[in-house]
């Protein structure tokens, strides 16, 4: 299935704009995604805004009538950390369905401070769910499963930093040391300050149209969306996957709703693992980095942290990943931190990603994952 | 068990069965899917597995291992309410010889004596006082004794 292409893509810089509306920060990049695709709003059939934190009502439908009446359905979308991936799916379904040709995803949010309430209402009382902990117990299972150490989740974050220092884009533009990292305070152990993301604020833009749609406007290097996958939970879920149940069965084999939703992937794209050149994966802190690389696939389950100690995973390596710094430097406006890897691999794949080029990559991935058991893969192709 | 005519009341209906008499050392309750035989922790209407509503309490194990944990070092957000200081509290995926895994509080918050692995052993504390009086118990586990 190569019918369906990326045409144009735009970000709005992720970091923190107090003083900024987010209808104009989601606006700057739309706008930007319609400039890179040469086409105009009149062309666009159907609209998806992703949000998650952003509270104000109709704000999705509100930001699409500052741009432009020109009628065209348009729905909002919450798959928490997933939605940009979850958003890519439904714009590729929309279009092999055929009920349009052109669609607009974007995602925008503004996001301080920690999720107040990721748990249930006792698991908060008990201070049990914070977003902080889910991961870190993650963390914790990697390294006495596997022998990783802190200094290997640090290693992770200075790959980030260093990437992250190439991007305009970026909220933190700053390289970092192992020790730098390991001296910043513990949060939940075993990650400190520097592993995890930071909620900040930003948009990005899609335009996503049929292969047809792509020739009829003259679209110089269309990217084609080879497989756009979402997943929840399936029983048994992932012992400790970041969710908010309470207890799983550890009699039967369980899988991450990465794992699936990758698997699916590959078959819908008729690619492998061995096929990916380029990947941006959910690092909501560095131990996750290492460990999606894993559920993708990409390696071994345990191997990671030593091909990242190789160098396999730098700008440079055989595998990059996160050349964009992730999230660990963009920081994390859930609604449209998905987008904004859309947005790298397709620069990747073009050979527009400047500073950060990476190896001429024909075949990227993004994957997003999100609390309770969500989410997200794509792979995209030259 | 009850002390100076205050009652203990769970946090949360469905999730233990505190001590009721002097000897008696109460348990967490799971509930069995009659259908497809798969064990939850806390009482709950349908199975998550097959969908079945007809499921049977029963009594968990009061030990299990440890499987994974952490040491939260930053109070949680609200509507946690911190201890004046702070104290850094553990939390951890303690798995039952019943082939469940549940998350819970545990007592110990120095990560270097934290082993996964390990015994573990089921304890009853007092959260707070409600507004009658009572005492909100919550269930948290220890590492075991004899380990
Ligand atoms: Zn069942």
């Amino acid at each position: 299935m190569d019918d369906v292409v990326i045409a144009g893509v735009g970000m709005h810089k992720f970091g923190r704009f107090p003083e900024k509306d987010p209808a104009d920060i989601a606006i700057e990049a739309i706008l930007k995604a319609l400039k890179d695709s040469d086409m105009t709003y009149q062309d666009i059939q159907f609209a998806l805004c992703g949000r998650v934190v952003l509270k104000r009502p109709g704000l999705g439908i509100e930001i699409l009538a500052k741009v432009g009446m020109t009628g065209i359905p348009i729905y909002e979308i919450n798959a928490m950390c997933a939605t940009g991936g979850a958003m890519l799916k439904l714009a590729r379904d929309a279009i092999t369905s055929g009920s349009c040709e052109v669609v607009l995803v974007y995602g925008v949010d503004k996001h301080k401070g920690m999720f107040e309430d990721l748990g249930e209402p006792w698991q908060n009382r008990l201070g049990m769910k914070a977003s902080p902990i889910s991961f870190a117990t993650v963390a914790q299972k990697y390294m006495s499963d596997y022998g990783a150490t802190e200094e290997d989740f640090a290693r992770v974050a200075v790959k980030a930093h260093k990437n992250g220092a190439k991007n305009p884009y970026a909220l933190f533009q700053n390289e970092l040391t192992i020790e730098q990292v390991l001296k910043s305070p513990m949060v939940a152990y075993p990650l400190h300050l520097y592993n995890f993301c930071t909620p900040d604020d930003g948009a990005a833009a899609v335009i996503v149209c049929s292969k047809k749609a792509a020739k009829k406007f003259n679209i110089s290097q269309p990217i084609t969306i080879a497989a756009a996958v979402m997943q929840t939970a399936q029983y048994p879920s992932s012992v400790i996957e970041p969710s908010s149940t309470a207890s799983t069965c550890t009699k039967s084999k369980a899988y991450s709703v990465t794992e699936l939703a990758a698997r699916k992937a590959y078959e819908m794209a008729g690619l492998g693992p061995e096929d990916v050149n380029v990947v941006e994966v959910q690092d909501t802190e560095s131990a996750h980095e290492l460990v999606h690389i894993e559920q993708l696939g990409l390696c071994k389950p345990g191997e990671a942290y030593k091909l990242l100690r190789q160098g396999v995973f730098d700008i440079t390596g055989r595998l990059p990943v996160n050349p964009s710094g992730g999230i660990q430097c963009k920081g994390e406006p859930p609604g449209a931190s998905g987008l904004g890897q859309v947005c790298e691999i397709v620069w990747q794949m073009r050979g527009q990603a400047g500073a950060r080029q990476t190896n001429n990559p024909k075949v990227g991935m993004c994957q997003v994952f999100g609390w309770n058991h969500i989410a997200a893969v794509s792979i995209l192709k030259k | 068990m009850s002390t100076n005519g205050k009652k203990q009341v769970p946090l949360l209906d469905g999730m233990m069965k505190l001590p009721a008499f002097p000897g008696d050392t109460g348990h967490l309750i799971g509930c069995k899917c009659r259908k497809c035989g798969e064990l939850f922790f806390i009482r709950r209407e349908i199975c998550e597995n097959c969908q079945g509503q007809e499921l049977e309490e029963i009594a968990l194990s009061k030990k299990g291992k440890l499987y994974a944990f952490s040491v939260m070092f930053y109070p949680a957000p609200p509507p946690y309410k911190p201890p004046e200081p702070f104290v850094p509290y553990g939390l951890g995926w303690i798995e039952l010889p019943e082939g469940i895994v549940l998350f819970s509080l545990i007592t110990e918050n120095d990560p270097k004596k934290l082993i996964v692995g390990m015994e573990m052993e089921l304890l009853f504390d007092k959260l707070e006082e409600d507004k009658d009086g009572n005492d909100v118990m919550v269930y948290k586990f220890q590492p075991g004794r004899s380990g």
